[in-house]
C-alpha cells in the first residue's frame, strides 16, 4: 500500500461519460487483487477528499492499473480533462477484496454487476478464470439500457447481459437473469460475487439464502480519508453471536460476506 | 535545531501530535513510520463501545469536510486491550482522547486509565450532555468547570482538556477549564457546520450538521489560541487546518506548545512526515535554533 503521484498511461472515454484510466503503478499493480479500489485525489484544492474507485484491471508485468469511472460530478469531471502523461495522486490498493479460495470447492461461479459495479467483475473474472480454468463462470450484467463493456469477459466467463429497458440481452434486471438461468440449470454448489447498486444486492440476498448460493457482496459508501483512519464509512453487520457489528468498507471492505450485511 | 520540549513534565522529541479522530494508528502505520511524532493522539475513547451516526458522515465542502462520525469507538476495556498494544512498538508519546455522555461517564472512562500505560489524556468536553439536554459540555464555563474537576479526581496523568470553538468567548471556557484543574488545553475542536444537495433538497449528512475542518478554519483557530495563550498560563495544544509546516509555526507563534495535524492526515496519509520536514525547513530558513523560542512571540 503506498500513496504518490502516477503517471496516466492512457485515457479512453468508453461510452458518453465512462472514462477507463490506465495508470503506470508498478508496485500496486503487482500487490493489486480483484475487490480492491484505489482513492484518485483532484489536483485542485477545493477537492480535498479521495474518490474512491474500484480496481477493473491489473497487469503486473506492464505495471499498469485500470480504472473504469463515470462522471458523475466535479472530482470526476476533472478526472476526465487529464490525458496520457499527466499524474494523478493515488493512494492504494486498499480494501481486503474478494475471497477467491471461497470458490474452489464450487460447481459453478456467479458474478454479478450492475452499472459501475461492473468493472471490478473483469478483474475478479480473470483471477478466478486463471485459478479454476476448468469451473464455469456466469456473468450476469445489470445495464439501464445500452450495454458500453461485455466482450471483453468472454475469454473467462459467459456473459448473461441484461437491461431494464430491454436494449441489450434479456428485459429485466441482472436477478431477473439469473432466476431465468437457474430455472434452467440443475442444482450444484455456487458462489455468488456481487457489485452494484444497493437495491440490487438487497433483492440477492434473500434469493441467495433459499438457494443456498454463498454470497459475497461489495459495498459502496461515501468515505472520508478512504484508507482507514475516519470512520466516515461504516458498514453494518451481523456477527456470529447475533450482535451487530460496525466495519470500514474501505479498510475491512469493501466486500462483505452477504449474509451478514445489513441494509438499512 | 532544537525540536523537543517538555511538556507537562512528558518529553516530546518534537511539537508535532495528531488530531484525535484523524488518526488510526494501524492506518497510518502503513504509510510512515509513527516514532517521528512528538506523541499521537488517538480517537476520542469512552467507558463502553459507541456505534455512532447514521451515514452519510462525510461531506466535503469548499476548503475542508464536515464529519458526523459521532465517536464511533469500541471503549476503553477494548481499546487497552487491542489497539493499545499497537501503539507501544512506537517511540512516540501517546495521549488518549477521552469523551462521556454523562459526568458519570466521563469520571468512569478517566478511572479506566488509571494505571494503564499511556501518558497524557485529553479530555474531549466537546460532547452532548445527555442529562442536561443535550447541550454540549464544553459550551457552559460552569459544566466546564465541574466536569474537569471531577475528571482531575480521577486520573493519575497530566489532563489536557479540548475546547470546543463553537462558544462567544473562548477565553472564558479556558479560564473555567484552568480553574478546574486542567494542565493543559487543546483547541480547536471542529466548528459546526452543514451542507445542503440542493438538486436533492435535503442535507448531505444523515444528521444534517456535522463538524467543519480542514485549511477553511485555519485563521479561526490560530485566533483562539492566540487568545487563549494570553487568557491562561497552561501549554496549548494547537489544531486547526494545519496542512503544511508553515501553519505549524504560525500556531506556535500564536502560542502553541505543540501542534496537532488533523484533516491534512486523512488527505494525505504521509501528510506528518512532509510537514515535520518543512517546520525543519522554515526553521532552517528564519534561524529559529529553538523551536520553543517563537513560541508566543505575537
Ligand atoms: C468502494 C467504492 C468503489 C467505487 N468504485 C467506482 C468505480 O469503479 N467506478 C466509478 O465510476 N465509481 C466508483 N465509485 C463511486 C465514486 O467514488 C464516486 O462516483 C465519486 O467519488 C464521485 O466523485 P465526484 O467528485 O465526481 O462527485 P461529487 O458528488 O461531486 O463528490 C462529492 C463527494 O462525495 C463523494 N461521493 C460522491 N458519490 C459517491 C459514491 N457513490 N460513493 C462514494 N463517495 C461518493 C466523493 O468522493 C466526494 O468526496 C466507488 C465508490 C466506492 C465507495
Ligand atoms: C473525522 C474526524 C473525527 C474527529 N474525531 C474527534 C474525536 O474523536 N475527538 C476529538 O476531540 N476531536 C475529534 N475531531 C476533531 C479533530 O481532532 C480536530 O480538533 C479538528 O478536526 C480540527 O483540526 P483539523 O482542521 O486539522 O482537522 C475529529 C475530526 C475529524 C475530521
Amino acid at each position: 500500500m503506498m500513496t504518490d503521484r502516477f503517471p496516466i498511461v492512457s485515457q479512453t472515454e468508453l461510452a458518453p461519460g465512462i472514462f477507463q484510466m490506465v495508470l503506470q503503478t508498478p508496485q500496486m499493480a503487482q500487490e493489486a487483487r480483484p475487490g480492491q479500489l484505489v482513492d484518485l485525489y483532484c489536483a485542485e484544492k477545493d477537492k480535498l477528499l479521495p474518490r474512491p474507485i474500484s480496481l477493473f484491471d491489473a497487469d503486473p508485468e506492464e505495471g499498469t492499473l485500470s480504472l473504469i469511472y463515470a462522471v458523475v460530478g466535479k472530482g470526476t469531471e476533472e478526472f476526465s480533462t487529464y490525458d496520457e502523461g499527466d499524474t494523478v495522486r493515488v493512494t492504494g490498493p486498499l480494501g481486503t477484496g474478494f475471497p477467491l479460495d471461497r470458490a474452489a470447492d464450487m460447481n459453478e461461479i456467479f458474478l454479478v454487476g450492475g452499472g459501475l459495479g461492473i468493472p471490478p467483475m473483469f478483474f475478479l473474472a480473470k483471477c478466478l478464470h486463471a485459478l479454476y480454468p476448468e469451473k464455469p463462470i456466469k456473468v450476469f450484467l445489470g445495464f439501464r439500457s445500452e450495454p458500453w463493456i461485455g466482450d471483453i469477459f468472454t475469454p473467462y466467463a459467459e456473459v448473461l447481459p441484461s437491461s431494464d429497458d430491454g436494449a441489450c440481452g434479456f428485459k429485466g434486471t441482472a436477478l431477473d437473469r439469473m432466476t431465468a438461468y437457474l430455472n434452467e440449470a440443475g442444482a450444484c454448489a455456487r458462489i455468488l460475487y456481487a457489485c452494484g447498486p444497493i437495491p440490487m444486492m438487497r433483492a440477492i440476498q434473500p434469493f441467495a439464502e433459499e438457494k443456498g448460493i454463498e454470497t459475497w457482496f461489495s459495498l459502496e459508501e461515501r468515505m472520508g480519508c478512504g484508507f482507514g483512519a475516519c470512520y466516515g464509512c461504516p458498514a453494518k453487520l451481523k456477527a456470529a453471536d447475533g450482535t451487530t457489528v460496525l466495519k470500514r468498507v474501505c479498510k475491512d471492505g469493501p466486500v462483505f460476506p452477504g449474509k451478514d450485511v445489513i441494509f438499512s | 535545531m532544537k525540536m523537543n520540549l517538555d511538556f507537562c513534565g512528558i518529553p516530546m522529541k518534537n511539537p508535532l501530535t495528531t488530531a484525535s479522530g484523524t488518526f488510526n494508528p494501524r492506518a497510518h502505520a502503513d504509510f510512515y513510520d509513527l516514532s517521528i511524532l512528538g506523541a499521537v493522539t488517538v480517537k476520542g475513547v469512552a467507558s463502553t463501545p459507541w456505534d455512532g451516526n447514521p451515514t452519510p458522515r462525510i461531506a466535503e465542502v469548499y476548503g475542508g469536510m464536515l464529519n458526523s462520525v459521532g465517536l464511533q469507538n469500541p471503549g476503553a476495556k477494548a481499546w487497552i486491550r487491542e489497539e493499545l498494544p499497537f501503539l507501544q512498538q512506537y517511540d512516540t508519546k501517546i495521549i488518549v482522547n477521552l469523551c462521556g455522555h454523562t459526568m458519570d461517564e466521563y469520571t468512569e472512562v478517566a478511572q479506566m486509565f488509571r494505571g494503564v500505560p499511556v501518558d497524557l489524556l485529553e479530555l474531549n468536553i466537546s460532547c452532548p450532555n445527555v442529562s442536561a439536554g443535550g447541550v454540549t459540555f464544553g459550551t457552559d464555563p460552569k459544566m466546564v468547570e465541574k466536569v474537569v474537576s471531577a475528571v482531575k479526581k480521577e486520573v493519575d496523568k497530566p489532563l489536557i482538556v479540548k475546547l470546543t470553538p463553537n462558544v462567544t468567548d473562548i477565553t472564558e471556557i479556558a479560564r473555567a477549564a484552568e480553574a478546574g484543574g486542567a494542565d493543559a488545553l487543546s483547541l480547536i475542536n471542529t466548528l459546526l457546520g452543514m451542507k445542503i444537495d440542493i438538486y436533492r433538497r435535503k442535507p448531505v449528512l444523515a444528521r444534517s450538521v456535522g463538524g467543519f475542518s480542514g485549511p477553511a478554519v485555519k485563521p479561526v483557530a490560530v485566533r483562539m489560541v492566540y487568545q487563549v495563550s494570553k487568557a491562561v498560563d497552561l501549554p496549548i495544544i494547537g489544531m486547526g487546518g494545519v496542512m503544511t509546516g508553515e501553519d505549524v509555526a504560525e500556531f506556535i507563534m500564536a502560542g502553541a506548545s505543540m501542534v496537532a495535524i488533523g484533516t491534512a492526515a486523512l488527505v494525505d496519509p504521509q501528510a506528518p512526515v512532509r510537514i515535520l520536514q518543512e517546520l525543519e525547513e522554515f526553521c532552517d530558513k528564519t534561524g529559529v535554533k529553538d523551536i520553543q523560542e517563537i513560541r508566543g512571540i505575537i
